[in-house]
């Protein structure tokens, strides 16, 4: 179990280095933010049943191979729609002494059938540009920087899918963040389970993980590379570092033996085919945000 | 060893690492893709950039600096033992 989170919040949240150079707001309404989600989390979830987000994917290609088909797309959608419901077969892997700790996030991803002006759409967008490659600048949300722009991230959650650098299968922003930029980037050789995903990326859990950073989910290690950081979460153990590849059990750091890192939480740093659960306090951070700042989006 | 020698930009290729060794390699090193990879730019001059990853997997770069007594290497806050460094290979032990 963590120490008490209250008083690593403000530490923790000087990592945003590129938000608070571009929006010096962002700080405050990030700390705000984290005592909302305290409190949330403490009242209770405030949405009842599953919650609806419609979904639009922007794929923005060089080559054509980088065009992913329809069925990758939905492929991707329908791994989502496992994960987030705490459906997926490969949950029998998790350790017996966490398998009560696997919980339904109550959350399901369906493509958008109406675009910004209530338009039919397939929920999905192609792009062609002229870069080989993004980084993690966000320019592939911006369309004189050779992306496109997002749909508004009251109503969708954009996921753009292009190529990106090495060592890198995606990023998010956290809830609170600017409008122009909400969303999550996904590697298109890491996107669904079908065409051109690739071992050991080739399960879909990228945009697991990157959509649980949207819901407001921090690294199961707390970002710190030592033992003092802390996901703010009270059922994933204290961890060090990220774990790499596929880990076996028990992997202990941070004095949390016998069972160790809970590696095969979609927020450690794994192999797709080794990450299978969110907690249940998980799920409570991932509703508070919901119920906060995400309160406008789905139904 | 010297400071010349462990100047470069090194990554961290965990897939190597045994036990309580980490291994780096070279920038350059055509690594396996990786959900992220940290690292660190060791400058003659005793300054440092340490890559790390961010909390929404964005990549950080944070200024530092860095010395080297005898084979104990100061990285930022951390203290290291160096096993070895090569041109393509450096091999540090928490300590
Ligand atoms: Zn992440």
């Amino acid at each position: 179990m963590r120490k008490t989170p209250r008083r690593r919040t403000c530490g923790t949240m000087a990592v945003h280095h590129r938000l608070l150079e571009q929006d010096p707001g962002f700080r405050a309404r990030q700390m705000a933010l984290e005592h909302a989600t305290m409190r949330r989390m403490a009242a209770g979830a405030a949405r009842v049943g599953v919650t609806t987000i419609p979904v639009v994917v922007h794929v923005v290609y060089n080559t054509a191979s980088e065009n992913i088909s329809k069925a990758q797309i939905d492929s991707q959608i329908a791994v989502l729609n496992r994960d987030y419901r705490a459906t997926n077969p490969d949950k029998s892997k998790v350790p017996s002494v966490w398998k009560g700790f696997v919980a339904n996030v109550r959350v399901q991803f369906v493509l958008a059938t109406k675009d910004p002006n209530g338009k039919p759409t397939t929920g999905v967008t192609r792009t062609k540009t002229a870069r080989k490659s993004f980084s993690d600048d966000n320019g592939v949300k911006f369309a004189a920087r050779g992306g496109i722009a997002g749909w508004p991230s009251t109503r969708y959650l954009n996921i753009w899918v292009c190529s990106l650098g090495s060592d890198l299968l995606g990023y998010a922003q956290f809830p609170g963040g600017p409008k122009k930029t909400d969303g999550v980037v996904i590697l298109n050789t890491a996107f669904g389970t079908k065409g051109t995903a690739t071992k050991p990326f080739n399960l879909g859990r990228s945009a697991t993980h990157e959509i649980g950073h949207w819901l407001n989910l921090r690294h199961i290690w707390g970002d710190t590379e030592d033992c003092s950081g802390s996901d703010f979460v009270a059922d994933t153990p204290n961890a060090a570092g990220p774990n790499f590849g596929k880990p076996k059990f028990p992997h202990v750091s941070c004095s949390n033996g016998p069972n160790g890192d809970m590696f095969m939480n979609y927020m450690d740093y794994v192999d797709d085919d080794s990450m299978c659960m969110f907690t249940t306090q998980q799920v409570t951070r991932m509703q508070a945000a919901l119920d906060g700042a995400r309160s406008q989006i789905g139904t | 060893m010297n400071v010349k020698d462990l100047s470069g930009h090194w990554m961290h290729s965990h897939e190597e690492d045994r036990d309580d060794e980490l291994v780096f390699r070279p920038a350059s090193h055509q690594f396996p893709r990786a959900r992220g990879r940290t690292g660190f730019e060791l400058r003659p001059n005793g300054t440092l950039i340490e890559h790390g990853i961010g909390p929404t997997d964005q990549r950080t770069q944070t200024p530092g600096r860095w010395r080297l007594d005898g084979d104990t290497l100061k990285l930022g806050g951390q203290t290291m033992k160096v096993v070895s460094v090569a041109p393509d290979r450096l091999v540090l032990r928490k300590s």
